[in-house]
């Protein structure tokens, strides 16, 4: 029997998760790595295990960008990763700082066999993910360019858990692919859709209820796509480089809505606190310290009616306590009021105290009298009325409409800003091309050119053939060459980013007609070329010429002749 | 890290993934562990056994702590293995009863105990494992025996949730007697559920059903002539650790004078003495996720309301009739003396299982 056995775990493919443990957000006073972040007394990282055991992944890889020695050690003592457990393996990354940096090295190493989970340390679901899983499997299997599956949680407008300053604004198709993803300034007024999302028919969604967990399952695919764009630091910026490149990457991206399941993330200062809100609310639950969160108890007892959740050896003087987690060795004097705190081990809380959602790590002492609430108070602080190092966030009415008001300077200003993104862009689209054309460089090196510079100057897919036609139709009245052999030259160039969608086929028709503006003599002359070479077809062109063409551009004798002929041309091979 | 670790890992998996489902199949895969440590080499005393035993088994609590019967199970194989071990020793039955008698003020005796060398007793102990484990296989047909004595035609019985034991014991009352009609009113069991999908399981074995929601299950108690209760766990006292809303049913029945009966087999009886006593080591109830209650997307809620889902209810021994098992049918004031058979007396387990604070 035992060979058998062995053959079968060649064929079977480990399910893997990668979890991936960047630099912690400088809002705390916390050297260690992410993981090792305690949340309601807990490391973070264990939460993260727990979610990923229970999903049945047999090997996970945690990248850390510092602290692997601890990581490590604190793996080992929690009991993770015992033979037929799942393997837990701490990869020491030195130098590398960011998602993206971990990501490469991720690629650099090789270590990923197929389809993995990816999140990061600071990740805490509850979810199932299997379903996940599947439901990624299922849109390979219908659509071969599918190398992500992003996983949202559901979390309404004016929700505690919505505390980033920018909400995500998600467009998908009937199938849940990835249309748009944006993080909208709640002071914005106006909002870019991509055309995509009007032309995808019935179906589309767009969806301001979510929140982002930073939860993906990923194809094989997706690390060398780090590694090839070196620019890509968060993940964010990955999941914006892949919609923007669609086109050129061929990569599609897919949503999962986590149905009633709780994922959120605890990455800023205002998410931590509303996350240590959450544990002790039991939104976590079974991830909370007195039920399963490793594999060694943590002597974490739960009194279920003021639901305080606590270690041996705390004592609680005559005081009104609920919703907390305190851990061992804490005191708590009289007359307090403490609502919804984590508190650490052997911390010292006098009388008269008055807390509301207050983390205190370890061995904290709370002078008598002090009154406050959401802040997180690092280890060893003292805290008393006229000494008070506690590190706090400004609790807020979050606006979470679009409708806020808002400067009219800045208005100019955001406008202005913006003009000169599309400047750069021109400009140095046309810069990169007049060399091209004069050294005669491969086109195929150009077009990675302008993609470099319109992810730099963050240029809408939908916008970029306006720009390039702009650039390509000036570019014989500016070399004071031929329009002939100039287009000839770039037709590559032109073919690639005019493609075939009607809108970028007016994009550049709208082009052709600023070029042209002041010599519209030239413009029947272009546009013969582009037809000629395919660029432009005749329909397209009929279409624009009768319903927004210029009149400076009707009144053309040449143009109207052109456009007869295509008129006929066409009759004649209907 | 000993020589069981990975079977250990592989089985708290396999419970907690819900390929092992229902408390009956954890029951066994509990047995089998405990059967495996058994028949290995690395013990030759009892003591030696008992300690991997309680070690394994403290590890195997902590990773699935929403499983009583893994605790039970354990903790009656060990009292097995004492048992044993006194019969080897003293080749005597008066003298396990000696033992049974005498450990109420044996504590320091203990420490210096079931370090013998006995021939035999490894063998002895397997037998008796054994014999557990087809007990554990019978228990179900040895409770569904005793429907037709319960169960009088015509009558109407209420239950709340879902419990496949419950039900067991309804059908085989039901394919017994083709004609018997009795007719059972299921409560949901909010926030669960479950008695949606107990009506169904029912209708389908050709059973009169009626659903209720449990608001409703002080009206309908009226017509209701006998209480079916499955629970998660029944403790010394004879009172229950079950389902929400137990409690309720139980309250309404004994205000109505309607019988409760109980249906548990063995492993889910408990060592827990009651709800009130219960050590620093012992939960006995826990808060469970409250998206059964509310949904967390709702801002409103999730940010400014405290919602409660406890995970049990106690029953009061006093609202307890009756309580039907494998090993048969107890009246609530013999409960303690059934599960002191099954566990040994309160002191001599008193330290098995108990988690280590780390």
């Amino acid at each position: 029997m035992p060979p058998k056995d062995k053959e079968i775990l060649k064929e079977k493919e480990v399910l893997q998760a990668v979890v991936v443990d960047d630099l912690l957000s400088t809002d705390f006073p916390f050297s260690g790595p992410k993981g090792l972040l305690r949340l309601a007394n807990v490391r973070l990282l264990d939460y993260t295990l727990s979610c990923l055991s229970a999903a049945g992944v047999e090997q996970t890889l945690v990248y850390a960008a510092q602290g692997s020695e601890q990581l490590q050690e604190h793996v080992r003592a929690s009991g993770w990763g015992e033979p037929g457990a799942m393997a837990v393996q701490v990869v020491a990354c030195q130098g590398s700082l960011t998602f993206g940096d971990l990501m490469r090295e991720l690629d650099a190493r090789n270590a990923i066999q197929g389809d993995f989970f990816l999140l990061t340390a600071d990740t805490v679901c509850t979810a199932d993910l299997r379903p996940l899983l599947l439901r990624h499997r299922a849109t390979c299997a219908r659509d071969k360019n599918a190398v992500v599956t992003l996983a949202f949680a559901q979390a309404e407008p004016q929700h505690a858990a919505r505390t980033e300053p920018k909400q995500l604004l998600l467009g998908t198709a009937a199938s849940g692919r990835v249309l748009a993803h944006q993080r909208l300034d709640p002071d914005a007024r106006n909002l870019d859709l991509p055309l995509d999302l009007i032309l995808q028919g019935p179906g589309v969604e767009l969806r301001y209820d979510l929140s982002d967990p930073c939860l993906a399952v990923c194809s094989l695919a997706v690390p060398p796509i780090f590694s090839d764009n070196f620019d890509f630091q968060t993940r964010d910026d990955f999941v914006r480089g892949l919609l923007l490149n669609e086109d050129i990457l061929g990569h599609t991206m897919y949503a999962h809505i986590l149905q009633d399941e709780y994922a959120s993330r605890a990455h800023s200062l205002p998410s931590y606190l509303a996350t240590s809100v959450d544990v002790i609310r039991r939104w976590t639950f079974p991830l909370t310290p007195d039920v399963s969160l490793s594999q060694v108890d943590r002597g974490y007892r739960l009194d279920v009616v003021f639901n305080i959740c606590k270690q041996s050896d705390v004592s609680i003087g005559r005081s009104d306590v609920e919703d907390c987690v305190i851990g061992e060795g804490s005191v708590i004097g009289d007359n307090c009021r403490l609502r919804l705190c984590v508190i650490g081990k052997n911390c010292v809380i006098h009388d008269d105290v008055d807390l509301c959602g207050a983390v205190l790590w370890d061995q904290c002492v709370v002078k008598k009298g002090f009154k406050k609430s959401h802040f997180l108070a690092p280890e060893r602080t003292v805290l008393s009325k006229n000494n008070d190092k506690s590190i706090s966030v400004k609790v807020e009415e979050r606006m979470d409409s679009v409708d806020s008001d808002t400067d009219s300077s800045e208005d100019e200003g955001e406008a202005a800003d913006e003009v000169d993104e599309y400047e750069n862009f021109f400009n140095e689209v046309q810069d990169s091309l007049e060399r091209g054309f004069g050294e005669k460089v491969n086109t195929d090196d150009l077009v990675v050119e302008i993609n470099s510079s319109r992810f730099a100057n963050d240029i809408p897919a939908n916008e970029v053939s306006l720009w390039v036609s702009k650039v390509v139709l000036g570019l014989p009245a500016a070399l004071k060459k031929p329009p002939k052999d100039v287009l000839a030259y770039f037709r590559p160039i032109l073919r690639k980013y005019v493609g075939k969608a009607s809108a970028d086929h007016l994009n550049c028709l709208l082009a052709l007609e600023e070029v042209t503006a002041e010599g519209p003599a030239e413009a029947a002359k272009m546009l013969t070329l582009l037809y000629q070479m395919d660029v432009l077809e005749e329909d397209t062109i009929v279409e624009w010429f009768e319903e927004s063409a210029g009149q400076q551009l009707r009144q053309q004798a040449n143009m109207r002749k052109f456009i007869e002929w295509l008129q006929t041309a066409e009759e004649e091979s209907d | 890290m000993s020589q069981f670790t990975e079977i250990r890992n592989k089985l708290a998996f396999n419970i907690k993934h819900g390929n092992i489902q229902g408390s009956l199949e954890v029951a066994k895969a509990t047995a089998n562990f405990v059967d495996l440590i058994a028949s290995s080499d690395g013990w030759t005393v009892a003591s030696d056994l008992l300690k991997i035993v309680n070690d394994e088994g403290k590890k195997l609590t902590t990773a699935l702590p929403l499983h009583a019967t893994v605790a039970n199970v354990l903790l009656q194989l060990m009292h097995i293995i004492r048992a044993e071990y006194y019969y080897a020793v003293n080749q005597s039955t008066q003298a396990v009863q000696r033992f049974v008698e005498s450990c109420m003020n044996c504590e320091e005796i203990q420490e210096k105990k079931f370090s013998a060398q006995c021939p035999g007793l490894k063998d002895a102990i397997l037998d008796h494992i054994a014999e557990y484990r087809t007990e554990l296989d019978l228990s179900v047909d040895n409770i569904t025996e005793q429907a037709a004595e319960q169960i009088q035609p015509g009558e109407v019985i209420m239950t709340i949730g879902r419990s496949s034991i419950v039900a067991a014991f309804l059908q085989a009352k039901k394919a017994a007697e083709h004609l018997s009609d009795f007719q059972v009113i299921v409560a949901e069991g909010a926030p669960q559920c479950e008695g949606v999908k107990m009506a169904e399981l029912l209708a389908k074995s050709k059973i009169q059903t009626t659903l209720i929601s449990d608001t409703n299950i002080y009206s309908f108690m009226s017509r209701v002539t006998k209480v079916i209760l499955g629970t998660n766990l029944v403790l010394r006292s004879g009172g229950l650790r079950a389902l929400p809303g137990a409690h309720m049913v139980g309250l309404v029945a004994h205000e109505h004078k309607v019988p409760v009966i109980v249906v548990a087999p063995t492993y889910k009886f408990s060592s827990m003495l009651s709800e009130s006593h219960q050590s620093d080591n012992e939960t006995f109830n826990l808060l469970a996720n409250p998206k059964g209650v509310a949904k967390f997307k709702d801002g409103i809620i999730a940010s400014n309301v405290k919602v409660l889902n406890p995970m049990y209810d106690f029953v009061p021994p006093d609202y307890v009739s009756q309580v039907v098992s494998n090993i048969g049918t107890y009246g609530v004031s013999h409960m303690f003396t059934a599960i002191n058979e099954l566990y040994g007396a309160v002191e001599e387990s008193a330290k098995d299982l108990k988690m280590a604070v780390v």
